[in-house]
């Protein structure tokens, strides 16, 4: 399927058809709640839907441009993972004599997409941050000479790599490996499955949440979390990837409501993740970078945990179990 | 008029970029800031960035309407500077100790008779990182001369950790800007500074940043 020079595998477009049907349809609905109730403060919901308008639409352009200009992915991946680390190191208590070391945990993420994006990097892909990036890390710690707060401060790059750069980068990481594999919806159907269940799933908790949620789940991290939200997320979230998975994916359906209950649960757990450490560091949004859901580290809390699950059991059981790779 | 368009064009070409891209800001009450001249804007100086920062907030049109006051004994200390500091960037350069006489303000009254949108750190410098000092006195006097002239105080915090004193090398992190209500001189100045400074704590409260342990 094309679009002037956007070229897509058919049922990922017809799924991005889809989910900007979807987002006409909460458009329509927000215009018509304003015109029925004037006096309604809608500007929050208002901002969120401009705001997912605008990512889907990049998200559907840099999957329709992969083809022709090959390094679209990785850019716009590694630039999510960019503003997502200055989010993090911006919230988190750091020290003055650290700046060096946040300039490699920058320069970081150039290399870790490099890797990313061929095949033939997988090793370093896999493992570079750790055996390179956190040793120069150390030794350029070592070399300032401060004790006080060493491990934290150790620590916190490290967190901040593993959650922004090292999990996200995984995404960018489909576009690397044969998409012969995936013969429907090659790389592209991977990812978009991926993260729109993943993204969908924070909504669906959220909807079923509102309309269920009575007992608390955990409470002392995130008190909107409750066991109403998770179960009908993880319900909707399962269903959906069992209707969605044979046209993006060659999984079978028993693996496709696997990956969905997993998904939902893990995605579960990314959002609280990310919601302990704003509260840990006493921030609500880690930005206003995307107006209406906060920052992009708000935007994928969920994918942090979700990304780098979803590519490995890819990774061995269509890539290594069919002999692509 | 060259110098306008090659302030605008290093404005387009480097500074908005890099600030957008690399540094990234959270912009806290934006609609309050001024949609015409003559304006003061008195912020906290902490870092070089921080004018850059107070000129992006306004669009680029705007821009040769904006006037940062500062020390003429720093930024005119060689001919480069010079140019790039007076020409380019349009600074009101004062004596920060004046050499009797002679109104150091005066030209910064001609600015304002001209509709311009002046950027006082009444300060003085970029001091300790982080702690805002006690504010000098210049504005005072320039607000109780122009008592219609609106004075926009705004805060800014985490660009210190940005580009510190002392410091080459900007490291990406997101920084704060909080526009504060327009402010009026009184015929007190001590009354207006003490007012002006109250109003700039209370907006650096709104966006307590983590600031380096």
């Amino acid at each position: 399927m094309n679009i002037a020079w956007l070229s897509y595998p058919p049922t990922v477009f017809w799924t991005l058809a889809g989910l900007f049907a979807l987002l006409s349809a909460a458009t329509l609905i927000i215009t018509l709640m304003r015109l029925a109730d004037r006096s309604r403060d809608m500007h929050e919901l208002r901002q969120r839907v401009r705001t997912w308008w605008i990512m889907i639409a990049t998200f559907a352009v840099v999957l329709g441009s992969a083809s022709l200009w090959r390094p679209a992915p990785y850019v716009l991946f590694g630039f999510m993972s960019f503003i997502a680390l200055k989010e993090f190191l911006t919230m988190v208590p750091t020290r003055r004599v650290d700046r060096p070391v946040f300039m490699i945990a920058y320069l970081a993420i150039p290399m870790q997409y490099v890797w990313a994006s061929s095949h033939a990097y997988h090793g370093l892909f896999q493992m570079s941050l750790f055996v390179y990036v956190c040793p120069l890390i150390v030794i350029v710690m070592l070399i300032n000479q401060r004790t006080e707060g060493f491990v934290t401060a150790f620590g916190t790059v490290l967190c901040g790599l593993l959650m922004t750069v090292y999990s996200l980068s995984h995404l960018a990481h489909f576009f690397a490996l044969p998409a012969a594999a995936n013969p429907q919806g090659g790389a592209a159907g991977f990812v978009l499955y991926v993260i729109a269940l993943t993204q969908g799933n924070d909504v669906a908790q959220y909807v079923s949440g509102k309309c269920f949620g009575r007992r608390r789940i955990i409470p002392l991290v995130s008190p909107n979390k409750t066991w109403g939200g998770l179960i009908g997320g993880v319900a909707i979230t399962t269903i959906a990837s069992a209707l969605i998975a044979p046209y993006l994916t060659p999984f079978s359906t028993m693996g496709a409501i696997t990956l969905g209950v997993l998904i939902g649960i893990t995605g579960f757990f990314g959002d609280v993740f990310v919601s302990a450490i704003k509260r840990d560091v006493g921030v609500k949004d880690a930005s206003t970078f995307l107006p209406g859901h906060g920052g992009m580290l708000d935007r994928v809390d969920s994918l942090t945990i979700t990304a780098p699950l979803f590519f490995h059991l890819t990774y061995f059981f269509v890539y290594m179990q069919g002999g692509w790779v | 008029m060259i110098y306008y368009i090659l302030r605008a064009l290093f404005h387009v070409l480097l500074i908005r970029p890099f600030m957008y891209v690399w540094v990234g800001f959270n912009v806290k009450h934006g609609g309050r800031l001024p949609q015409n001249g003559p304006a003061i804007i008195v912020s906290n100086h902490n870092s070089h960035l921080d004018t850059l920062t107070l000129e992006i907030l306004f669009p680029l049109r705007f821009l040769r309407k904006i006037r940062p006051v500062a020390a003429a004994d720093y930024f005119l200390r060689n001919r480069i500077l010079k140019w790039f500091t007076v020409d380019v960037m349009r600074i009101i350069p004062v004596e920060r100790r004046g050499k009797g006489g002679a109104d150091p303000l005066a030209p910064c009254h001609e600015a304002l008779a001209r509709g311009h949108v002046l950027i006082i750190y009444p300060e003085g410098s970029r001091g300790e990182p982080g702690k805002m000092a006690e504010f000098k006195r210049g504005i005072s006097w320039l607000a109780t001369q122009h008592p219609e002239v609106p004075i926009y105080p705004i805060c800014l915090r985490g660009l210190e950790k940005i580009l510190p004193k002392g410091s080459w090398l900007p490291i990406p992190f997101f920084c704060d800007v909080a526009v504060g209500e327009p402010m009026f001189g009184t015929g007190n100045r001590e009354d207006f500074l003490h007012q002006l400074e109250k109003r700039m704590h209370d907006l650096a409260e709104e966006i307590k940043v983590e600031h380096w342990i």
